[in-house]
């Protein structure tokens, strides 16, 4: 009897620690970690950042964020820095036109009529800010969170209202949300020692 | 090999009912839901394919009004000039018949107009037409609502959102099923536990109290916690406990009475054989005395009387002893006990005897003189006990099953300490007497199936209550009379 509810116990732990396979990666060899001036910077580009079924979703016009995290760790698991660059990309079906906006301190909104262009100032990243120096000499962690999420909070409201099944307080509701409660994993990208890394003279 | 016990394999086997049923059930589930699962990913295909066509169309739709917009936009533009009214009689021939139109001067229009008219998508999911209204300064502003081509856009995210979470919704309803289903199968144990320890531990409990039993313990009862059929099964051993110390009772009762009996019986012949010898011899001595001195004569005379009155007193005695040994076996039938009452009564004319008899007292299977006997004895006692005024008072009546004669004195009472042995041969509160008139009565009632005892009477005195059990056939007597 112990035995069939540890098993249970078991099954239902593992069925609900299951993560997505993220789809998008930093390959290394587009990553290029630097110091410029009093800053530490970072070049990459992100593979595969929009899967097929987000691209789906875009195209059916759906308002998508796009959430790109770094931070860096000492091995003592203190936290040196966190950068976001968050984006909003909206896509006008009936006009066809995409509009990427940079949600920051200067907001900016990139118009386009083509998602390669959106897809291009997603995935490339250019001199993104990690930290200002300095730095404690010593073995360095950068980590990346990447979340594309098309789903808006509008959206999941309709889809709420639409699957009567999982209204709040109900017993799926233990089990399943629309909202998303997790965010995704950090992943380990790089390791570096500040000392160890180029200089860049300022231009 | 040893037997599981009881209590496991009641748990067990609702354990395993509840874990069967569950177990059906799931793969009823599994079944059902594997099937929904294939109609739905057909319906979704379906859906899929139906909802970007419908978008399409719904493209192809947005183009088409805009299109229309700017023809009409063209027409209207060019003279003569149309007053509103006009305005939406154009727009209502090109089928545009909710368009909302606004006129205001030409300079207050945000919208370079110099190109000729401009169509464009505005906020709250409109199109906006802006024309210059021709001989005169004024521009007009046509918005069309783009609700029905919304709706479809929005049909189409829905789908698309619940097609991304339906993965998780199929895994949340499996989770949803597993937990269901453990709880009901914690249920089930638990329910499981409480029943099969709910049986088996009065059946322990019984098991203790026979073993006590073997042990001769007869005073070890089982508490009884329940009402139903273990607990009437915990009564009726607690009962046949019970009915065990009261026949032992009755057994060495029994064997105690026999033994006096026989120790009475052995004292009167003892005694009895040699009073004649002794009073003849006694006689003779004084019959034969041959001489005249007569302060002899009177002094043999004198011993003679005392010792013939003495023998009287052995004789008596022994005739008592012999009254006891030979208790006679009853010889009962149905009689009122009433009568039997007021005919003793009767013996004692001077004595203060009030009666208080119960008018409707059922026949009692009765022996008639060994009855006499019994109240006889108790009347004595009682006068004996209440002194030269004192009172007796007999009462009759019934409770349940059983005739009751109480007989009460105004007597001192029986101490406590005596009432427990007073009823046993040779033990007397009196200072004459041999002490075996209760004993008499203590037999007499239980041979009758009767149950004697003393208590303290609420007036003081003593109250001897004598039960006799009313028997069936003088039960049903009043019905069969009805």
């Amino acid at each position: 009897m112990t035995r069939f509810f540890i098993i249970q116990a078991l099954t239902v732990c593992t069925l609900a620690n299951v993560q997505p396979i993220l789809a998008q990666h930093i390959p290394q060899d587009s990553l290029y970690i630097y110091v410029q001036s009093d800053t530490l910077r970072l070049d990459a580009t992100i593979d595969s950042l929009f899967s097929k079924r987000a691209i789906d979703a875009i195209e059916t016009g759906m308002t998508t964020s796009i959430a790109v995290q770094f931070r860096l760790r000492t091995g003592r698991g203190n936290n040196l820095g966190l950068h976001s660059l968050l984006r909003r990309l909206e896509h006008d079906i009936w006009e066809g036109q995409y509009r990427l906006i940079r949600r920051s301190a200067r907001p900016d909104t990139q118009i386009t009529s083509h998602f390669e262009d959106i897809r291009r100032a997603c995935s490339e990243l250019q001199g993104v800010t990690l930290a200002r120096l300095p730095l404690p000499d010593e073995p360095i962690t950068l980590q990346v969170r990447i979340d594309v999420n098309p789903i808006s909070s509008e959206q999941r409201e309709r889809t709420r209202q639409w699957l009567k099944i999982i209204e709040k307080g109900s017993f799926l509701e233990f089990f399943f949300s629309l909202d998303r409660s997790t965010s995704p994993e950090w992943i380990d990208l790089f390791r570096f020692r500040p000392s160890a890394l180029p200089h860049l003279l300022d231009e | 090999m040893r037997a599981i016990p009881l209590r496991w394999r009641i748990i067990a086997a609702l354990i395993g009912l509840a874990l069967g049923t569950t177990l059906i059930l799931a793969l009823l589930a599994r079944h059902f839901l594997a099937l929904s699962l294939q109609t739905n990913t057909n319906v979704n295909v379906e859906m899929g394919s139906a909802l970007t066509s419908a978008l399409s169309l719904a493209k192809e739709n947005y183009d088409a009004k805009k299109r229309q917009l700017q023809d009409i936009g063209q027409l209207l533009s060019a003279p003569p000039h149309r007053d509103l009214n006009a305005l939406h009689a154009a727009f209502a021939n090109a089928g545009l018949d909710d368009m909302t139109l606004r006129i205001s001067p030409i300079e207050q229009i945000d919208t370079d107009l110099s190109q000729g008219p401009v169509v464009s998508k505005v906020e709250n999911d409109q199109l906006q037409l802006v024309i210059a209204l021709p001989d005169s300064q004024q521009a007009l502003t046509a918005l069309l609502s783009l609700g029905a081509l919304i709706d479809v856009k929005n049909a189409v995210h829905t789908y698309k959102h619940i097609e991304m979470a339906e993965d998780d919704l199929h895994t949340a309803f499996l989770l949803a099923f597993l937990v269901a289903a453990a709880g009901v199968v914690l249920l089930a144990s638990v329910t499981g536990i409480r029943i099969g320890f709910g049986i088996t531990r009065p059946l322990h409990a019984l098991l203790k109290g026979t073993r006590e039993m073997a042990r001769d313990n007869l005073q070890y009862r089982i508490p009884k916690s329940r009402d139903d059929e273990i607990g009437l099964l915990i009564e009726s051993f607690n009962q046949m406990a019970q009915d065990l110390v009261e026949n032992r009772r009755k057994r060495l009762e029994a064997e105690q009475i026999a033994a006096w009996r026989e120790i009475a019986r052995r004292l009167a012949h003892e005694i009895k054989n040699p009073l004649t010898p002794i009073q003849l011899a006694v006689q003779q001595v004084r019959d034969k005395y041959p001489g005249d001195d007569p302060e002899y004569q009177k002094f043999v005379t004198n011993c003679t009387e005392i010792v013939t009155e003495e023998v009287e007193n052995l004789r008596s005695l022994v005739q008592e002893f012999a009254n006891f040994a030979r208790m006679p076996s009853l010889s009962l039938s149905l009689s009122d006990l009433n009568e039997c009452v007021q005919n003793v009564v009767r013996l004692y004319p001077d004595a203060r005897i009030h009666l208080n008899l119960e008018k409707n007292l059922p026949a009692l299977e009765l022996d008639i003189e060994q009855m006499r006997r019994v109240l006889i004895n108790l009347i004595e006692n009682g006068l004996d006990a209440s002194g030269k005024n004192g009172e007796i008072e007999i009462r009759t009546y019934t409770s349940d099953d059983t005739a009751i004669i109480s007989v009460i004195d105004s007597g001192p009472g029986v101490p406590l300490k005596d009432r427990a042995r007073i009823f046993q041969p040779y033990v007397s509160t009196k200072e004459s007497g041999m002490g075996l008139g209760l004993a008499v009565v203590h037999n007499i009632i239980e041979d009758h199936g009767g149950h004697i005892s003393v208590t303290d009477a609420p007036a003081g005195g003593a109250q001897f209550d004598l039960q006799l059990p009313i028997p069936n056939r003088a039960k049903a007597q009043p019905e069969e009379q009805l």
